[in-house]
């Protein structure tokens, strides 16, 4: 057997030894299962916040509905009222009190769901339904931080810990490249390129370090097992309510924190899906447009016809000339005597890349002073600032996308014209299938 | 032709029979609930019967001569231990313990001595915290005799309850009494 074949051998054996060690590892830092208490409505002594027991109660792996059952906590303390007043759960709204706005240091995840509810009812109330996102993005990012800090409480604990220790996770992931050191090395001495040396020196490791990657996360410490018995057996005595379930969220004015657990601890059906933190229904959203809250109704297009004139796109007057939350459609315009093909290479391209060559054509505009960029204004800023733009320069925004009712402003894609929801809720968004606000 | 019929009927009595069964299952557990929230109130209480002897014990050093107060909550206390009162009977003699302990809890403001003693403020707190599970388990108690009800009154619960038998009404945990007067509010 030559040296190359040696080595080859060599890095197969490795990776089958590392994957015998992850292995093992896995098996050895599984959580511990988890034994339920007697059915019971105590609490216990210093019982954990709803959103450390919504980790517990899945087992460590997420914190499904934590936020919501953060939320409600904090209406069983005071520091926002929830009120239902019609027989619809859906319509009910939050109220920021006196006690939360000036609450005294909350934990960093109360905090942040808070914070989130202020920003939402700036005028003191909102919707339940307008605390969720209107951007997934936002809505991931928000709720990965929550889940870090839910873990570091619950670290701080004790009732949970990483599941690999730092000396084992840091040999893992060193030891996943090695196979791929020995291939690149083989591959090298082989006579083969250096591209074919990279990727089977990089793909290997690359692999397996995913695998490790996927299997980060936390386990159970020995007190955070015997806790979760102990909520294990609230949940035992919530799901024997049958009523429980289908509690509102306003009801947390008499049940107090056990709704808040409950919805922790995936009870209470109704509540949990009410108060979603997510990235929300993206056909009906709540608007705040004219200073009062209500549902819209949101229809996107299903199919985008490439031949819809360009005349629509472009918006009278006003800052923005030819509008732009049209570039897309601009860019057809503008490609109009260049054929189909071309302007169904550029409409079909990815929004982003189309608008960002076409933003570098359009400079910033002064708007009242302000520079205005309108990629920005449009598609570059998430939802809740363009609201807040809307709400704070009304006649600025105005002067650049024109009065409602302007015609044909698309941004391009659902997101784009989500958004342009958020600056002319009410307006015809005709698109090229009819896309459209509608106020209920 | 007969085995065709006779299948349908056997899945028409298969069926029926596990409906039955099922609907009977849920009104046991039902049942078993207001049972176990009832327990769970007992012990609330029971806990809460517990504490009064201390807090009078303790409250008498610095306040003998607030006997009829003392002897009020005593007298109250021992018609709610008493056995043998059904639930609309323990809530009512619960609910006059309630009132009279109000009058015990008073007479902390009267003596400063007594409101600063650490052992009559220990025991005052254990004894609100006890009343909140008591509420709590009020509410848990009251909602499980709610569905209950409910499943026994509405079909096909009521159809099979009349079937099975030993399924009776259960009594709410009601505040009685001074818990339930109007409100008395006056502008001086």
């Amino acid at each position: 057997m030559t040296l190359t074949e040696q080595l080859y051998w060599g890095g197969a054996g490795l990776i089958v030894l590392w994957l015998a060690v992850f292995g093992l590892a896995l098996v050895a830092t599984r959580n511990g299962t988890v034994t339920p208490g007697p059915a019971t409505q105590d609490f216990g002594a210093d019982p954990e916040p709803p959103a450390v027991v919504s980790l517990l109660g899945n087992q460590w792996r997420g914190v499904e509905h934590a936020a919501a059952a953060t939320l409600l906590d904090l209406a069983a303390r005071g520091l926002v009222e929830l009120r239902q007043p019609g027989d619809d759960p859906a319509r009910s709204t939050v109220h920021l009190t006196e006690a939360g706005r000036a609450a005294p240091r909350l934990m960093p995840y109360e905090q942040r769901v808070l914070d989130r509810v202020t920003a939402r009812a700036a005028n003191g109330s909102a919707p339940i339904g307008a605390i969720a996102f209107r951007d997934d993005e936002r809505a991931a990012s928000w709720n990965t931080a929550l889940r870090r800090e839910i873990i570091a409480e619950a670290r701080l604990r004790g009732l949970s810990r990483y599941r690999f220790a730092p000396l084992l996770g840091s040999a893992l992931l060193v030891g996943a490249f090695v196979p791929g050191a020995l291939f690149a090395v083989a591959a090298v001495m082989g006579g083969h390129g250096v591209r074919a040396a990279l990727f089977v020196g990089v793909a290997p490791g690359a692999a397996l370090a995913f695998l490790l990657g996927k299997a980060l996360g936390e386990r159970a410490t020995p007190k955070g097992l015997e806790r979760a018995g102990h909520w294990a057996g609230l949940r035992a005595w919530l799901t024997a309510h049958e009523d429980f379930a289908q509690l509102p969220p306003a009801s947390v004015t008499v049940w107090d924190r056990y709704l808040a657990y409950g919805t922790a601890l995936g009870v209470t059906v109704l509540t949990s899906r009410l108060l979603g933190f997510d990235s929300g229904d993206r056909r009906r959203v709540w608007s705040s447009y004219g200073g009062t809250w209500r549902p819209v109704r949101i229809r996107y297009p299903r199919l985008r016809r490439l031949d819809e004139p360009a005349a629509a796109v472009g918006g009278r007057g006003g800052c923005g000339r030819g509008g732009a939350l049209g570039l897309r459609d601009a860019a057809a315009a503008r490609l109009g005597g260049r054929g189909r093909r071309a302007q169904r290479r550029l409409v079909a391209s990815s929004g982003t890349g189309a608008e960002r060559r076409l933003g570098g054509q359009r400079p910033a505009r002064s708007c009242g002073g302000r520079q205005v960029q309108p990629l920005d204004a449009a598609r570059g800023v998430p939802g809740d600032d363009a609201r807040q733009l809307r709400e704070r320069q009304p006649r600025l925004v105005q002067r650049c996308f024109g009065p409602r009712g302007a015609p044909a402003r698309r941004v391009g894609g659902d997101r784009g014209l989500r958004r342009a929801g958020d600056v002319f809720p009410g307006t015809r968004l005709p698109g090229v299938a009819g896309a459209r606000h509608d106020h209920r | 032709m007969g085995v065709i019929v006779g299948a349908i009927v056997a899945v028409v009595v298969v069926a029926g029979g596990w409906w039955v069964v099922r609907t009977y299952n849920r009104l046991v557990r039902l049942r078993n609930q207001t049972q176990a929230s009832w327990a769970q109130i007992d012990v609330q209480l029971k806990r809460r019967h517990e504490l009064i002897p201390n807090l009078v014990e303790g409250a008498r050093g610095y306040a003998a001569h607030e006997r009829g107060t003392f002897e009020a909550v005593t007298a109250a206390r021992g018609k709610a231990v008493s056995g043998g009162l059904g639930v609309t009977d323990r809530a009512a003699a619960e609910d006059a313990l309630t009132a009279t302990l109000g009058r015990l809890f008073a007479l902390g403001e009267s003596y400063p001595e007594l409101k600063a003693d650490q052992h009559f403020s220990t025991v005052q707190a254990e004894l609100r915290s006890a009343e909140d599970k008591i509420a709590y388990a009020r509410q848990f108690y009251n909602s499980a005799v709610q569905s209950y009800h409910t499943a026994l009154e509405s079909f096909p619960g009521n159809v099979v309850a009349r079937l099975g038998g030993a399924h009776g009404r259960r009594e709410y945990f009601e505040a009685a009494g001074v818990a339930q007067d109007a409100v008395q509010v006056r502008f001086a």
